[in-house]
C-alpha cells in the first residue's frame, strides 16, 4: 500500500517523498530518496556494493540496487526493476534481526546500525555481507528499512596462511576446510586424489550430497559436538563419483569461527584396504569354521555308515582310517588356497593316491590342468580312496608290476559360457588279473555310488583283460561359477 | 532291509502318538549326512522319508507335490539357499528345523516364528528332540505377511 501520511516522514531535517501522493514503486522510491540525499547517513569510508529498501508494508518487497546484485553474480537486468521477495537475496532470520534491530532504535534518527546478514550469489554460495541500515519512519512507524551492503572478503578462506596451505599441498591425507553455508574453502590435494574430485569442482559447495558419507552415528550429533568444540574422529565411509566406496579413519574439529559460521576441519585417512582385508578375513574364517563344521559332520557319518552290520573291528578300523585319511588329504590341499574356493584336480588326485602305490611309477596322471570346485572335494577325496581301496586289494596295485592311469579330459557343452564338463578315467592294469566274482554290496559301494551321486557324475564301470576301467563324467564348473 | 544303523526301532510303542510324523522331507547336499539323518528318522520314527534332496528346486518340488508333516533343512544348497522351501513350509504351517554349520544364520529361525536352527554336526538325540518339540508345539502365528526376504533381515 502506497503510504499516504498527514505528517512527512523524514530523517533528521529532510522530509522524505512520502506524503499524499503515492509513490508508484519502489525503484521510483529509491530514485527520489537518493535524490534527497537519504543515502547520507549510510556513508562510510569504506565504498559499499550497493543499497537495498525493504517495504515494511509489503515485506515480500524488497528493491535491490542494480550494483548490488551484480556483486552478487545476478544480472540486474534479468530482474524487473530489481525488486524481489527478500528471502530470494538474504537469509529471511538475518532480515528480520536487522529489521528488529533498526526498528528497536525507536529514539534515534541517527540512522545506522551495522549487522552482518548471510546472502546467497546466484551460484548459491553463501556470501557475508555488512549491512548498514535505518528505519524510515511515518508518524513514529517504520514503514521502510534503507541500508548498504558490503560484501565481506571471503575472510574463511584468506585465515588459511601460505604455510597452511603448503601442509595442505604437501600432505597426502585429505584434507578439506568447510563450512555449512560457505561449502568447501580448501581441498587438498590429498583429497583430490582421495576422492577423485578437483579442489575446483568441489569449491564453494557442499561435499556431502556428492560423497553420501554414512558415519557411525547420526552425523547432527557429530556435528552438534564438533561445533562446541569437540574433535571428534570415527570411520567414515564414502561413495565417490565412480561408485566405489572408500572408508577413512576421519577426523573433524572446529577450525574457527567466523561471524557465526563455523569451519570445519576435516582430516580423512584412507583405510580402505585395511578394512578390506578384516572383511575378507572374516568371510574367510566363517568360510572356514563352516567347512570344519561340515567336515565334522561328514566324518561322523562316515562313523557311523562304515560302522554299521561290520563285526571285524580291525577292518572297520582301517577301512575308516583310510576314509578319513583321504578326506583329511583332500582338504588339506584346498586349504592351500585360501583365496579361491577348491584345489587343483592334479594335486587331490597326488594327494589322496599317493600313499596306496608301493612306487610312484605305479600311479601315472594325465591331464590338463583344471579347478575342482569346493563342493566337489569331499566327493570326490571319497571316491578316489574307494577305487584306490580296491586296487590295492584286487586291482591294479594288487601286485608289484601293476599301476594306475588316471587320465582326464575336458570338454564344453554349450559353447565358452556352458559349463565344463571332465571325463575321468580311472584304468587299471595288472598282468595277474582275473575278474573278480561278484562280491556282496558292502557300505564302500554304497559309499562310491551316493559320493558318485553328490559329484554329479554318470559313471561307467568295465573290466577289461588286464583290469577295472572307470570313468567318471562331470560337470566340474558350474556356468554361474567364475 | 535291516537297519544298518544300531538303533533299536520300537515303532510298536509309537504306532499310535499322534505326534509321530508320518513323512518327513530332508534337503542336505552332503550325501552321506542326507543318508545318516535318513536312517535316523527311518528308525526313530518310522516314517516315510522324502529325498535327501541336494537341490532347492528338487525339494521345492517335493513339498509341491506331496503331503508331508515335517522337514529338516541344510540352508545352503547346490544351486541357493533353502528359503523358498522354507517359506512354503511356513505358509502351510508345516513345522520345520534348519541344520546348518553357518552360526551366523541363528537369526534366520526368527524369520519363520522360531524354527529352531540345530548347528551341525547335530547329535542324534538333539535332532530328534528338536522334531519332537517342533511337532509338539509348531508356529504360534500362521499368517506370514511379509516376504522371505524382509524376514531374513
Amino acid at each position: 500500500m502506497p503510504i499516504s501520511a498527514s505528517e512527512p516522514a523524514s530523517i533528521g531535517s529532510t522530509h522524505l517523498p512520502y506524503g499524499p501522493t503515492p509513490v508508484p514503486g519502489l525503484a521510483d522510491e529509491f530514485a527520489k530518496l537518493v535524490a534527497l540525499g537519504a543515502l547520507e547517513p549510510l556513508a562510510e569510508t569504506e565504498r559499499s556494493d550497493g543499497f537495498w529498501l525493504w517495504d515494511l508494508e509489503r515485506p515480500e518487497a524488497c528493491f535491490f540496487s542494480a550494483d548490488l546484485l551484480k556483486a552478487l553474480g545476478y544480472d540486474p537486468h534479468e530482474r524487473a526493476q530489481s525488486v524481489l521477495d527478500i528471502g530470494t537475496i538474504a537469509f529471511v532470520e538475518d532480515a528480520e534481526r536487522v529489521r528488529a534491530n533498526v526498528v528497536s532504535r525507536t529514539e534515534s534518527h541517527d540512522p545506522i546500525n551495522a549487522q552482518m546478514m548471510r546472502c546467497m550469489e546466484k551460484n548459491g554460495t553463501m556470501r557475508l555481507v555488512r549491512c548498514l541500515a535505518y528505519a524510515i519512519r511515518s508518524e513514529g512507524v517504520p514503514i521502510r528499512i534503507l541500508g548498504s551492503m558490503r560484501l565481506v572478503p571471503c575472510a574463511t578462506g584468506d585465515e588459511l596462511t601460505s604455510r597452511l596451505s603448503d601442509i595442505l599441498t604437501l600432505s597426502r591425507e585429505a584434507i578439506i576446510v568447510w563450512s555449512a553455508h560457505c561449502g568447501v574453502r580448501r581441498w587438498s590435494s590429498g583429497a583430490e586424489s582421495l576422492y577423485g574430485i578437483t579442489e575446483a569442482a568441489v569449491k564453494g559447495k557442499a561435499h556431502f550430497p556428492t560423497l553420501k558419507p554414512r558415519f557411525p552415528i547420526d552425523w547432527e550429533r557429530i556435528e552438534a559436538r564438533v561445533r562446541n568444540g569437540e574433535t571428534w574422529s570415527g570411520e567414515v565411509s564414502w561413495t565417490r563419483p565412480d561408485g566405489t566406496v572408500i572408508v577413512t579413519e576421519t577426523q573433524l574439529q572446529r577450525f574457527s569461527i567466523r561471524c557465526g559460521e563455523t569451519l570445519f576441519l576435516q582430516i580423512d585417512h584412507d583405510i580402505t584396504p585395511q578394512v578390506r582385508l578384516a572383511e575378507r578375513q572374516h568371510i574367510l574364517t566363517r568360510e572356514l569354521r563352516h567347512r570344519v563344521k561340515n567336515l565334522f559332520a561328514v566324518i561322523r557319518s562316515l562313523v557311523r555308515l562304515s560302522a554299521s552290520g561290520q563285526d571285524d573291528v580291525p577292518a572297520l578300523v582301517r577301512d575308516l582310517d583310510n576314509r578319513i585319511a583321504a578326506l583329511a588329504a583332500a582338504h588339506v590341499v584346498s586349504l592351500g588356497y585360501q583365496t579361491n574356493d577348491g584345489a587343483p584336480l592334479q594335486e587331490v588326485l597326488q594327494a589322496v593316491l599317493g600313499p596306496y602305490p608301493a612306487s610312484g611309477e605305479a600311479l601315472r596322471l594325465d591331464g590338463p590342468s583344471v579347478w575342482v570346485p569346493q563342493e566337489k572335494i569331499t566327493p570326490l577325496g571319497l571316491i578316489l580312496n574307494e577305487l584306490a581301496t580296491n586296487a590295492l586289494k584286487y586291482g591294479g596295485w594288487a601286485s608289484h608290476s601293476g599301476h594306475v592311469e588316471v587320465a582326464w579330459t575336458l570338454t564344453r557343452d554349450d559353447g565358452p559360457d556352458g559349463p565344463t564338463r571332465i571325463t575321468l578315467s580311472w584304468r587299471e592294469e595288472n598282468p595277474d588279473f582275473k575278474p573278480p566274482a561278484e562280491v556282496a554290496v558292502g557300505f564302500g559301494t554304497r559309499l562310491l555310488q551316493m559320493s558318485s551321486a553328490q559329484l554329479g557324475a554318470e559313471v561307467v564301470r568295465t573290466w577289461h583283460p588286464s583290469g577295472l576301467l572307470c570313468t567318471f563324467t562331470f560337470d566340474i564348473s558350474a556356468p554361474s561359477e567364475t | 532291509m535291516p537297519h544298518p544303523l544300531d538303533c533299536e526301532i520300537r515303532s510298536d510303542q509309537r504306532t499310535d502318538d499322534p505326534l509321530r510324523p508320518t513323512r518327513i522331507l530332508i534337503a542336505e547336499d552332503e550325501v552321506l549326512v542326507g543318508y545318516t539323518l535318513q536312517l535316523l528318522l527311518m528308525s526313530e520314527f518310522d516314517c516315510e522319508v522324502l529325498g535327501p534332496f541336494m537341490r532347492v528346486c528338487d525339494a521345492q518340488r517335493a513339498v509341491l507335490e506331496n503331503e508331508i508333516d515335517f522337514a529338516i533343512l541344510d540352508v545352503r544348497l547346490r544351486d541357493g539357499e533353502i528359503y523358498p522351501v522354507a517359506d512354503i513350509l511356513f505358509q502351510r504351517n508345516i513345522p520345520f528345523v534348519f541344520h546348518s554349520g553357518h552360526a551366523e544364520e541363528e537369526a534366520i529361525g526368527a524369520a519363520y516364528d522360531g524354527a529352531p536352527l540345530l548347528d551341525k554336526p547335530a547329535s542324534d538325540s538333539a535332532i530328534v528332540r528338536a522334531i519332537r518339540e517342533a511337532l509338539v508345539e509348531p508356529f504360534k502365528v500362521s499368517t506370514p505377511e511379509m516376504t522371505s526376504r524382509d524376514r531374513a533381515r
